[in-house]
């Protein structure tokens, strides 16, 4: 009775979320402010087209999709719709597959190992793969060091000579609150501001870690140095090995200085075979969008740009998710320092980067098959999951 | 509508367990094995009131209450309602300790605990002293830490004098744990030995390899079979960690585990002296109250622990670093060069404390107090 009724709920729920959203499918079709091609050059739909192919898409889907100009689906010819996965089937699956798993009879969640950056950064650390160093973490009135463990108040901070790092919130998402910490001379800089101890310390104890500060590699830090370009690799365990399912690069441009596509960064596709990058690079719909040939800041063009330690990159993340067993697929922020690939994070909750380049619909549903709503744990052991 | 029906349901799941209570009342009070005082020598109450107080426990709070002659209710006048119930306990602790928000943000912690392999991993990088581990295994390989590389079960035999203690990745209670070695080309489980499948097999569930520890002469004398563990609770009190409640775990009668669930004793370590109280305590249905141990013979009251308040000093630094977590329950051995820490549990027992030290349904909730702004939780 209880399954009748809620199975009925979630219908009369869908159909009102598609007939509050018909407006909305409307405007991105008409709204110039939204209707804005990355395909100038080339031929395409008419408008009463675009809206009916995004509300097609909101009725099969229940989404407004926010990448229908990103994917190129404007375009006459080029991307196909059927071979790019929806959001909410994409992030439910995605979801399901990390967020409960079981090991024999016992079932435990591990998104926390990559949730939490002091976590991870001290997993990384006995496991030996390089990850820039966390040299506290501060929640509360309390700071914990590391190296030497100790655990003490902010004015510690203040007796430091010198410092180059960068403060994260432990649980936050897509650079949301970071900042460059520098201490020159026992100055205290925040993004290049002096900032005195006391007002340090209100942002600090809201939980955020010190890490070291990352250099990267000379022919990346050539595209836009106020950033670090990241490796963005998503690798899948398939349950008899570990997948590469996508490899891209992110990079800053302007004034940014994170790389984060949700940030207002560029991101591309590099070509898994060869390590070079290809040619086009996009924006974020929400940050403008736009595809560029070249860097903004740099000039450098894309297409053919050699990406160094790529495949030493690669290989470092496979590596790694064996070891992170727990979860089924991770999206991995790679930088490439002088000396090879530092991991600076994982991510259980990556989004998809499907480029006009490449609908990923089936190798998704390849490695991580549909198991249904309201399905009990993976088991990570007898094949109703992975390993 | 769909709400209605829940709350129907939920009260129609409450009424129905409360009546089959009454049968599972019934039945407790009328076998042996467990209605049996841990006080033989002091008046006991009738078993008609202790029928009825089992009745009134049932109807407060929703559960049979099969820890009544445990924490000594059937002999002298106690206040009951000093002692909190396992079910409000329960849904306490894994509320808190479920999930914590950092900033707007939150997450489960609890797989740094649950899972054993992540614990070692978390521990090392902080150089809190823990068993270490040799290998992982499962999807029927081995990774070694040491050498870094996976090979088969077989690589085992390339180990001539290994010796370690498997553990499930995820157990708990010492569920399936064993001890193996390789000795003149043998592979030995528990002391037996095993043929390469049968092992193969054995390690199929998910299995860390650990490094054997030795106790301190001290903890071993109480038992020489298992290593003896101080079970330390510590507890977040807003923004600061401070101690709940200390024990000592010990196994008995041919175990060679110290798990009060597989048979072994528990009772109080005084925190201000780090020394044993006199009564250690069986679980209901395994024995009764004891003041000497029953092979070794010692003598519990005043029985130093060495390095208790290390101990103690270093699960309350560790939880400082595990700020997700609200209560944990430590289970530290004690070797020749001080603490080490063998694991947290999240879901650690208040039953077996409140039986050697007395209700403590006021101190749980003292500390049920949110860090503010900043803070965690």
């Amino acid at each position: 009775m209880l399954t009748i009724l809620r199975a009925f709920r979630r219908r009369l729920r869908k159909i009102a979320f598609i007939l509050a959203h018909v407006g909305e499918a409307r405007r991105m079709a008409y709204d110039p402010a939204l209707n804005v091609t990355y395909f100038s050059g080339e031929e395409l739909k008419s408008k009463p087209r675009i809206f009916l192919d995004i509300l097609w898409w909101l009725v099969r889907f229940g989404e407004i999709n926010v990448y229908y100009y990103n994917y190129g689906f404007d375009r006459k010819r080029g991307a196909r719709m059927e071979e790019y996965i929806d959001y909410p089937n994409f992030k439910r699956i995605r979801n399901m597959y990390n967020s409960r798993v079981a090991i024999g009879r016992h079932v435990t969640d591990y998104e926390c190992i990559l949730k939490d950056k002091f976590v991870f950064s001290q997993v990384m650390k006995t496991l030996g793969f390089p990850t820039p160093e966390v040299i506290a973490c501060c929640l509360g009135d309390r700071v914990r060091w590391t190296a030497p463990r100790r655990i003490t108040g902010y004015d510690e901070l203040g007796s430091i000579e010198s410092l180059s790092a960068f403060c994260k919130p432990f649980l936050g998402e897509c650079a949301e609150g970071a900042f460059r910490l520098t201490v020159e001379g026992k100055r205290l800089l925040r993004n290049g501001a002096e900032i005195s101890i006391e007002k340090l310390r209100l942002i600090l104890r809201e939980g955020y870690i010190i890490q070291k500060y990352v250099a990267q590699h000379p022919r990346l830090a050539a595209l836009h140095s106020h950033s670090v370009a990241t490796l963005r690799l998503v690798t899948i365990n398939s349950g008899k090995e570990i997948v590469l399912f996508e490899s891209c690069l992110k990079m800053g441009a302007g004034k940014l200085i994170v790389s984060n596509f949700a940030a207002g960064g560029l991101i591309g596709e590099i070509d898994r075979a060869t390590g070079k990058l290809m040619r086009d690079f996009y924006g974020n719909p929400t940050h403008g969008g736009g595809r560029v040939q070249r860097h903004p800041d740099s000039g450098i063009m894309f297409e053919g740009f050699e990406v160094p330690f790529y495949f030493e990159a690669v290989a470092m993340a496979k590596a790694l998710h064996r070891r992170l067993y727990g979860l089924r697929s991770i999206g991995w922020d790679i930088a490439i320092g002088p000396d090879g690939p530092i991991i600076i994070e994982g991510n259980d909750n990556w989004e998809l980067t499907q480029t006009p380049l490449t609908g990923m619909k089936r190798e998704f549903y390849r490695l991580m098959p549909d198991r249904g709503i309201r399905r009990g744990p993976v088991n990570i052991l007898n094949g109703s999951g992975t390993v | 509508m769909i709400s209605i029906l829940k709350k129907l349901n939920r009260f129609a799941r409450r009424w129905l367990f409360t009546f089959a209570g009454v049968v599972t009342v019934t039945r407790f009070v009328n076998d042996p094995k467990k209605a049996y005082s841990y006080y033989p020598d002091l008046p006991a109450k009738s078993k008609a009131r202790v029928w009825l107080e089992l009745i009134g426990w049932l109807f407060r709070h929703g559960e049979v209450n099969t820890f009544y002659y445990y924490y000594g209710f059937d002999v002298s006048p106690v206040d009951q309602g000093a002692y909190i119930p396992y079910n409000e306990f329960k849904d306490l602790r894994n509320n808190w300790n479920r999930a914590i928000y950092i900033g707007r943000r939150t997450t489960s912690y609890l797989a740094l605990l649950r899972d054993k392999y992540m614990f070692y991993l978390l521990l090392s990088s902080l150089d809190f002293p823990t068993p270490k581990v040799l290998g992982l295994c499962i999807g029927g390989s081995i990774d070694w830490l040491d050498t870094h590389t996976t090979e088969g079960i077989d690589s085992l035999m390339r180990r001539p004098g290994f010796k370690a203690f498997c553990k499930t990745i995820l157990g708990e209670s010492a569920e399936g744990a064993f001890p193996l070695r390789v000795e003149k080309g043998l592979l030995l489980l528990d002391g037996a030995p095993v043929t390469l499948p049968d092992l193969t097999r054995r390690l199929a569930g998910g299995f860390i390899i650990q490094e054997f520890i030795e106790q301190h002469p001290r903890t071993a004398e109480l038992y020489p079979p298992c290593i003896n563990t101080l079970r330390i609770n510590t507890i977040r009190k807003g923004n600061d960690v401070v101690l709940f409640s200390s024990c000592m775990k010990m196994g008995a009668n041919g175990s060679t585990r110290d798990n009060w669930a597989s048979g072994g004793l528990i009772g109080v370590i005084d925190r201000e002296t780090g020394r044993l109280m006199k009564e250690f305590k069986f679980q209901p249905g395994r024995g009764g109250v004891v003041t000497r141990h029953p092979q070794s013979g010692v003598v519990f009251e005043g029985y130093e622990i060495p390095f208790f308040k290390e101990a103690v000093r270093m699960a309350v630094e560790l939880h400082s670093f595990l700020y997700g977590i609200h209560s944990i329950g430590w289970d530290v051995a004690i070797t020749k060069d001080g603490p080490l820490i063998i694991e947290g549990n999240d879901n650690w027992v208040i039953a077996a404390h409140q039986g050697v030290e007395g209700g403590l349904r006021a101190r749980f909730l003292d500390t049920l107090v949110h860090g503010g702004k900043g803070g965690s939780c």
